[in-house]
């Protein structure tokens, strides 16, 4: 069989597209409702919270940590719609190529992203609305978050731009891969993300521990760490090309009955 | 005939309801509990690089885990019959040696007290691994909690002591039938609801927020306020709202409550799509 074939990978996501159709849509409730209500939170006088930092600020704090959470832990949300024995079965069963599949899967977190940032310019605009009914000042949220990004205000004599730009996308690549990785691995479709963030927490342990200079982060911000960036770039990129291929290795090797774990 | 509720009995149906539920809160809240964690770990640079330092950058991460702890709260009360949308499930609800009084009591005051116990357990363990975390690796203080600022933010500051003996009754007596309103509100919303229970909730109960809200700014209506006369001193008034409000939100507590009781009676196996209630019967 042919791994990919273009018009059997559109049939493959028609049906997923088709079958996921309740679970993308309940998601993007989700998220509108929590954004809608963050933002009002804030910037609405419903609730005073006393000694907060209140107004649009915090609610920008709040998007950019929800972009960055969905960004990195995206993929552990692959089998997040499908529910128990039957679903996996129908994957399975699904007369497609091994890779086909676990694309279409791996895509839910892009789906995901922007059915997120249909939600956020919903909530954004719910909360102008909201505060402009009740007499407040109302402003964007997202004119407040551009007006703090100025992408003119950074000194590019210190700031190697590509190489931050370089190290930020194969730092997302790696915990995406990881988290790919541990959505494979663990059958719970629903925990995998927190098995996934204890087992890099012990990891990210076990690596201070032997090797204390080793880390991307480290790198950008202090320039004498021992870890050349390009070394440690390549190191993380083959770890995440190497995480990526085990877990679609994983995914072919998954059973409809097991245990704990796809091994 | 079977009493209409039995300690006994209650007892046996909550114990069986946190057997049956035991995991998925214990995974949740460890789940919260690592998000409350690495979220620290996060802001806490972001809201020092905005200028905030010496204790009101937790202030200020204070003010997110207030929204964070009432949002989760919210969620678990409207999650209440969650368990139900299956059938197996519901049908082993539904089967219980119990009454429908005792059903509906245990399955409330375990998703209140559930919910509640998830979200500050996780806060707290969160916080406290930051803390022990920061500690240990960047050897910051081993007292930068969170925590405090956050209960000195949730406390209301029309019943602090300045205030009059009747300004803090009304204060308490319009928080207390407000978060029981609240309360009733969103379990009356997980009761009649299937799906998206949570949501629909959030969007009726944000709709009638702004209808107040916008009445009160155009008919210049205020509820609790303060203010200095001069010659006279402070002034304290509690509008003829506030006390409308009370009023409003105690009665329509019992009112939900009894309709959700009374739409969990009419409980059946196959359901309709959206709600748990055929108003046709």
């Amino acid at each position: 069989m042919i791994q990919f074939n273009i018009h059997r990978f559109r049939k493959v996501a028609r049906w997923s597209l088709t079958n996921d159709k309740s679970f993308y849509m309940r998601m993007f409730l989700q998220m509108f409702v929590v954004l809608t209500l963050t933002f009002l939170f804030f910037t609405t006088s419903f609730y005073w919270l006393k000694g907060a930092d209140t107004g649009y600020k915090p609610c920008c704090v709040v998007v950019v940590m929800m972009l960055l959470v969905q960004i990195a832990m995206g993929p552990s949300m692959m089998f997040y719609s499908m529910k128990g024995k039957y679903d996996k079965q129908a994957l399975l069963l699904l007369p497609a190529s091994n890779f086909e599949k676990y694309l279409m899967r791996y895509a839910t977190w892009i789906f995901l992203f922007g059915l997120w940032v249909i939600g956020y310019f919903g909530a954004d605009l719910v909360q102008y609305v909201i505060n402009w009914l009740i007499g407040n000042n109302p402003q964007f949220v997202t004119a407040v978050f551009a007006s703090h990004i100025n992408p003119f205000s950074i000194n590019l004599e210190y700031v190697d731009l590509v190489k931050v730009v370089c190290t930020m996308i194969i730092a997302f690549a790696w915990y995406q891969s990881c988290f790919a990785l541990g959505a494979t691995f663990f059958r719970s479709t629903r925990y995998s993300w927190i098995l996934t963030i204890l087992a890099l927490i012990f990891l990210s342990m076990v690596q201070a521990w032997l090797f204390p200079n080793f880390s991307s982060g480290r790198i950008v911000i202090d320039s004498n760490a021992t870890m050349k960036p390009y070394t440690s770039n390549a190191v993380y990129g083959i770890w995440a090309i190497l995480n990526y291929w085990l877990s679609y290795k994983l995914f072919c090797r998954t059973q409809n009955i097991g245990k704990f774990v796809n091994l | 005939m079977m009493n209409n509720f039995d300690m006994n009995r209650f007892g046996k149906t909550l114990r069986w309801k946190i057997s049956v539920n035991f995991r998925s809160l214990l995974m949740w809240t460890l789940g919260f509990t690592l998000g409350v964690f690495l979220g620290e770990l996060m802001l806490l640079p972001v809201i020092r690089t905005g200028g905030s330092r010496d204790g009101r950058e937790f202030a200020a991460l204070a003010g997110f885990f207030v929204v964070y702890l009432i949002i989760g709260v919210m969620v678990s009360i409207c999650n209440l019959f969650v368990e139900l949308d299956k059938k197996p499930r519901r049908h082993a609800f539904l089967m219980l040696p119990a009454t429908n009084m005792e059903k509906f009591l245990s399955a409330t005051i375990y998703a209140t007290v559930s919910g509640i116990l998830m979200m500050v357990l996780s806060f707290g363990v969160g916080d406290m691994l930051r803390v022990v975390f920061r500690a240990l690796v960047y050897g910051d203080s081993w007292h930068a909690f969170t925590y405090p600022y956050l209960i000195d933010m949730i406390s209301s500051g029309g019943m602090v002591a300045p205030h009059s003996l009747g300004y803090r009754l009304a204060g308490l007596a319009f928080l207390v039938s407000g978060l029981a309103w609240l309360h009733s509100f969103f379990t009356l919303g997980g009761t009649i609801l299937r799906k998206n229970a949570f949501v629909i909730t959030s969007i009726v109960m944000v709709i009638g927020l702004t209808m107040l809200a916008w009445f009160s700014k155009n008919h210049e209506i205020s509820m609790f306020c303060t203010y200095y006369v001069e010659g006279v001193g402070k002034v304290e008034n509690v509008g003829t709202m506030a006390y409308v409000l009370t009023a409003f939100f105690a009665v329509f507590s019992v009112v939900n409550y009894w309709a959700s009781f009374h739409i969990f009676k009419a409980f059946e196996l196959i359901t309709k799509k959206w709600i748990n209630y055929d108003f046709h019967k």
